[in-house]
């Protein structure tokens, strides 16, 4: 889901169109259900299945085989659809020296270059990762019989979102080159460490 | 090397100078290596997929990082710091000694330096400040005794590694136990001839019934590492459930025996959680699209020929390799290090015939190491943020802790037994 900020960004009427604000709002949360609520839910399932796996083993003396199939789409589910949130967040790893020490305008150059790159590549990765998912449906898990389809879908999800983050830092990257902007709000607060580096 | 990999070779050289995340920069360029070797892009789907369906034992990571954000949300911190304190009593420089032993307990309950750092720092650094201490000595020796956190079991780093060289978690966690304790006492030593040349103040006296009292209040907390590593041993958990368990008991204590959280900051605190799992899962996925890569077109195999060209001696490997990630620790990031670097290590350490579990715990240790040196130190960003003290102080004033965890680096690089006394006394390895 491309994010609702970047759709605002780069003028899209579609939103207005429905008159705005309710469409909006069902759209925004929508990427919460994927990148919040979700990833949470997954978590928590995983969590569980855990504790009930060493608890019937261990006290109950009745191991439980479904639990391994829980944990591991959990797992997957998390981390792929947590990693959305990741770059909502900002909190993505990032090699930041030479970029604070660029000046704005070449540090505008540099992040809308490499997140150019990512769009590109990432673009070409959603039809290949979607029909991969379906590709894999035929293979189920051992015990749930749950398809493969279900595990491998949310890659598509984060290839998209990852595009769609990208899309608005390239907007403002692109009014600092114009001298539409001073600098981007990135190269002033390091998304990972906040002000800390400026201390 | 083919025209593919070099393409893959500029656009990794590109995350790093346009500021690409990581994780998705290896993403693209792994997506490049495709592109243009001709190959199908849903392999990267595959190989990052596969990663996580099929590694059981990274699962444990997400599980740590939860426990961490529990633990440093609750009150946990706060009864830790007063038994360590309790434990140091009258001693000069009570409270520098206060931080590096709270640190080691806290460690076997959460496994990640940063948590060390920003949760029990925030309460270390305010008391030294208060105490007459200098700001810049609280924070450099809060950074340095974070990096007890990862050392002894549980350990995040150590989960991941033991998923890319396929070496035993209880024999890694049973194998850190020792360095950390070393570590810890070799800063202690550190702390106790800086507090005299400085004259810090002793601690408080404490009586034997507030002592008493102080134990008792940390005892929940205290156990975890107890039942965490008893339940390992004894086989009634994979460490994979370790995490969950600890997970469970953190929660125990922090929402019922402390009363330090309700539902709303649980909710919250996973949340966070979601974020932390987000970024560092990601980067072992990514990286595994690499290492595909990396094998793919024997690139590994040529560097391992290479170095073995020109050194038979796992002692000069150990060196050049503690060197090369000393060197790589001053700008990166330990998860950019663990996961793109250390793959490569792996083989040519297996062929000089290094144990693994000794190499691991090496670069592991050297690794956190870079947590602390300038100029990228998160554990200095870190304290410095919190603390309010500015990083150039606190930059000067870690020069020596560095130098102390550096001399630890290599007893346990050149003596191997410290690493796997431990591991081989209670039969995990041979």
């Amino acid at each position: 889901m491309i994010p609702i900020r970047s759709l605002r960004g780069s003028g899209c009427s579609c939103i207005n169109s429905y008159g705005g604000y309710p469409l909006k709002k069902i759209a925004l949360f929508l990427r919460d259900v994927m990148e919040i609520y979700i990833p949470i839910l997954s978590f928590v399932l995983l969590f569980t299945a855990f504790i009930l796996q060493v608890f019937f083993r261990y006290v109950i003396n009745h191991p439980l085989t479904w639990t391994q199939d829980v944990i591991v789409i959990g797992f997957c589910w998390t981390v792929i659809l947590g990693a959305c949130y990741t770059m909502r967040r900002k909190g993505h790893v990032q090699f930041s020296m030479l970029y604070e020490a660029y000046s704005p305008k070449v540090a505008a150059w540099a992040r809308m270059l490499g997140n150019l790159l990512i769009v590109v590549t990432f673009a070409l990765m959603i039809v290949p990762s979607f029909k991969y998912a379906f590709f894999l449906g035929f293979q189920k898990t051992p015990v749930l019989r749950v398809s493969y389809t279900w595990i491998f879908l949310p890659f598509t999800y984060f290839v998209v979102s990852i595009i769609g983050y990208t899309i608005a830092p390239i907007v403002e990257d692109w009014k600092v080159i114009r001298g539409i902007l001073k600098d981007s709000h990135d190269h002033l607060v390091d998304p990972i460490l906040g002000e800390v580096h400026k201390v | 090397m083919s025209f593919p990999l070099l393409i893959t070779l500029i656009v990794f050289i590109l995350i790093f100078l346009l500021r690409m995340p990581i994780a998705i920069g290896m993403l693209s360029a792994a997506a490049c290596y495709f592109l243009v070797k001709g190959g199908d892009l849903s392999l990267i789907v595959n190989q990052v997929m596969n990663t996580y369906y099929t590694n059981y034992v990274i699962i444990a990571v997400p599980l740590f990082i939860f426990t961490a954000n529990v633990m440093n949300s609750g009150k946990v911190t706060d009864m830790i710091f007063k038994f360590a304190g309790g434990l140091c009593g009258r001693m000069r420089g009570s409270l520098g000694h206060v931080n590096i032993l709270a640190s080691l307990i806290f460690s076997g309950m959460t496994g990640s330096a940063i948590a060390d750092a920003a949760g029990l720092g925030k309460i270390e650094i305010a008391a030294m400040k208060d105490d007459g201490y200098d700001a810049e000595f609280a924070c450099a020796i809060t950074a340095a005794s974070a990096t007890i956190g990862p050392i002894f079991p549980p350990s995040i780093p150590l989960v991941i590694y033991a998923m890319l060289s396929s070496t035993s978690v209880g024999a890694l966690f049973m194998g850190g136990m020792i360095p950390a304790i070393l570590l810890a006492l070799f800063l202690m030593i550190y702390v106790a001839i800086v507090s005299k040349k400085r004259n810090y103040p002793r601690g408080e006296r404490i009586v034997w019934k507030t002592f008493l009292r102080f134990t008792f209040s940390a005892l929940p907390a205290l156990m975890t590492p107890v039942i965490l590593l008893v339940g390992i041993y004894t086989g009634v958990m994979t460490p994979t459930e370790a995490g969950a368990i600890a997970g469970l008991y953190a929660i125990l204590v922090s929402v019922f025996a402390y009363r330090a959280m309700g539902i709303q900051d649980l909710i919250e605190v996973v949340k966070t959680s979601i974020k932390d799992i987000g970024a560092t899962s990601i980067m072992i996925g990514a990286a595994a699209v690499i290492s595909y890569i990396v094998a793919r077109e024997q690139l590994a195999a040529n560097i391992g020929n290479w170095i073995l060209s020109f050194t038979a001696s796992k002692y000069t490997f150990l060196f050049l390799v503690n060197i090369v990630i000393l060197i790589l620790g001053m700008f990166m990031d330990t998860s950019t290090i663990q996961l793109v670097f250390v793959p490569i290590m792996i083989p040519v350490a297996s062929a000089l015939g290094i144990d693994m579990v000794h190499f691991g715990l090496v670069v592991t240790f050297n690794m956190m190491v870079g947590l602390s040196t300038p100029p990228f130190g998160m554990l200095l960003f870190i304290t410095s943020g919190i603390s309010g003290t500015p990083l150039k102080g606190i930059m000067r004033e870690i020069i020596w802790p560095i130098i102390v965890m550096l001399i630890v680096l290599v007893i346990i690089t050149y003596i191997p037994e410290v690493t796997l006394f431990l591991p081989k006394a209670t039969g995990l390895i041979v």
